[in-house]
């Protein structure tokens, strides 16, 4: 379907439709989206690429009224079959959310919960290393190697963010997925939050909502974009930058409306 | 400013009744106010009652309100339980005391006191801090539940999701993150049950006889007493205060004055107590 990095498929979305209640979110999305690239996902306020992103990793579960028709794979796997672990394509498939939301924690137990929920057995020098690791990974080590016993809370918000992009690397997943991850922060934290992303697509899918189109096309292999629940265009950044092929696109790009 | 003054009041009032003797000697049963004693007893049962009570009553509302705030539904079935919980909240506590009372006097229940003798079709006394506990642990459960309930539904919902997000499951999330979280107002409920039932009077008088002295085998402190102890009756200061004031059974109001200063503090320190084994552990914010 499409030429990728590597040829591998991560996840692949075929005619997926979502409602809340009787309104709906999405209108039979279909998406491929090729393992260790960024895909930026772009549009106008509600219209349905937080959904999907939601879609990604079952957090939409969580809404009483949603229903959902269509599949998603992961690794071919159907992720909304009945005899899923929910909580294991979550430990695949993690997510950073708009507001940072590090856990009212130190900093270390911030990063090692995940650990220490999913391997009882990992202490020690162990857990350390992969706290360190990971903190360093998330480009977070040299700001808060000093202060690993005190809160999570009482950091900066674009350093709580990066605690949290630390705290999905310790438990491995495959697939990050970033809710708008810079809307709440300053363009410094944005910075070296992009500056990161980019880092960790070498070894993780990333699918990253934002509304920010400047660090859509600087950080995104990948671009899709969303109107009223439809995938109007998907395709390579620098084909859609240029030159794309709907007139929706060409419009929001330039800022003519959203 | 009311409460204020009640609480100056008694202070003036009682201070004067409190000394060594007052608070290491039992009550003794006299019209004349020199030689009625002190309230060591009635202080044990009010420190042994409230334990009892809050140790019955914390687990089992820290339970339901997690159930009723993370998995129950909205249908009729929650809605009709959540009822139940307000209309228990309004309930007197003499008609918990009656109920508790006809409860344990069932010969089947026993254990929780003792057998009356003599009785040819076998009926149990129905009175002591067990079944007193058991019954003040009822009587606050609404109170307990519904603050408890609040403060897990306060915890911000970025929490379950950053939990789930990273694969963690809702048992989990709820027992690592959320009732952590939820602490601080779950100890506030935890701190009113204990206000309650210490400062409870009907259920006591029911339920726990009406003896002044704890009525197991003495001294009571003997690790070896200590389960008859909670088998037997007694007394709390509450009960010490209506049946030391004239009002009440007795003849010396400076020692039931003395008896609500004591009883005060003893609520305030078990507060402090509970606010600091709730405050165990938790981390400093800088």
């Amino acid at each position: 379907m499409l030429n990728t990095v590597n040829g591998k498929t991560k996840l692949h979305a075929r005619e997926l439709s979502a409602w809340y209640g009787r309104t709906p979110a999405l209108k039979k999305v279909s998406v491929t989206i090729p393992a260790n690239s960024i895909v930026g996902l772009i549009g106008p306020s509600g219209c349905g690429k937080s959904t999907f992103l939601r879609c990604l990793n079952r957090m939409n579960d969580l809404i009483r009224s949603f229903k959902l028709e269509g599949k998603i794979t992961l690794d071919e796997k159907d992720i909304y079959a009945p005899d899923t672990d929910i909580v294991l394509i979550r430990r695949k498939v993690g997510m950073v959310f708009q507001q940072p939301n590090p856990f009212p924690m130190s900093v270390f137990d911030n990063v090692a919960f995940g650990v220490r929920e999913h391997n009882r057995g990992v202490n020690g020098k162990k857990l350390e290393n992969i706290v360190v690791n990971s903190l360093k990974q998330a480009n977070l080590w040299d700001e808060v190697k000093d202060k690993l016993p005190q809160s999570g809370l009482s950091l900066s918000g674009g350093q709580q963010q990066r605690l949290c992009i630390a705290r999905l690397l310790a438990v491995k997943p495959e697939v990050i997925l970033l809710d708008e991850p810079c809307s709440a922060l300053d363009p410094l934290s944005t910075g070296k939050i992009e500056e990161l992303l980019l880092e960790l697509k070498k070894s993780y899918t990333i699918v990253v909502v934002t509304h920010n189109l400047g660090q859509a096309f600087r950080i995104s292999d990948y671009i899709g974009f969303f109107l009223l629940g439809q995938l109007v265009e998907f395709g390579p950044a620098a084909e859609l930058a240029v030159k794309p092929k709907e007139k929706v696109t060409a419009d929001y790009i330039s800022g003519h409306f959203g | 400013m009311v409460c204020f003054a009640i609480v100056i009041y008694l202070f003036i009032k009682g201070i004067g009744a409190i000394d060594w003797a007052f608070l290491t000697q039992d009550p003794q049963p006299s019209l004349r106010e020199e030689l009625s004693g002190g309230i060591l007893a009635p202080m044990v049962g009010t420190i042994l009652l409230t334990a009892v009570g809050i140790i019955v009553a914390f687990p089992w509302a820290l339970a339901t309100a997690t159930y009723l705030a993370e998995y129950a539904e909205d249908n009729f079935f929650f809605g009709a339980l959540r009822l139940g919980i307000d209309v228990l909240a309004g309930v007197p506590t003499i008609v918990y005391a009656i109920f508790g009372l006809a409860i344990f006097s069932l010969p089947e229940l026993a254990f929780f006191s003792s057998m009356v003798e003599g009785v040819a079709e076998g009926k149990a006394f129905g009175r002591s801090f067990l079944v007193s506990g058991i019954t003040m642990a009822v009587m606050v459960l609404p109170f307990v539940i519904k603050s408890c309930e609040e403060a897990i539904k306060a915890v911000p919902q970025t929490f379950r999701e950053a939990a789930f997000a990273l694969g963690v499951s809702k048992w989990r999330t709820i027992s690592r993150v959320i009732l952590p979280a939820a602490r601080p107002g779950i100890i506030t409920g935890t701190i009113l049950g204990i206000g309650r039932i210490a400062g409870d009077t009907a259920i006591v008088w029911l339920c726990l006889g009406g003896s002044m002295n704890l009525t197991g085998p003495q001294p009571w402190w003997y690790p070896q007493n200590w389960g008859a102890t909670l088998q037997n009756a007694g007394s709390t200061l509450t009960t010490f205060i209506y049946y030391s004031s004239p009002a009440g059974e007795g003849n010396s109001p400076n020692k039931a004055f003395g008896a609500g200063l004591v009883l005060i503090i003893i609520i305030l320190i078990l507060n402090t107590l509970v606010d600091y084994i709730g405050s165990i552990g938790k981390l400093k914010e800088e």
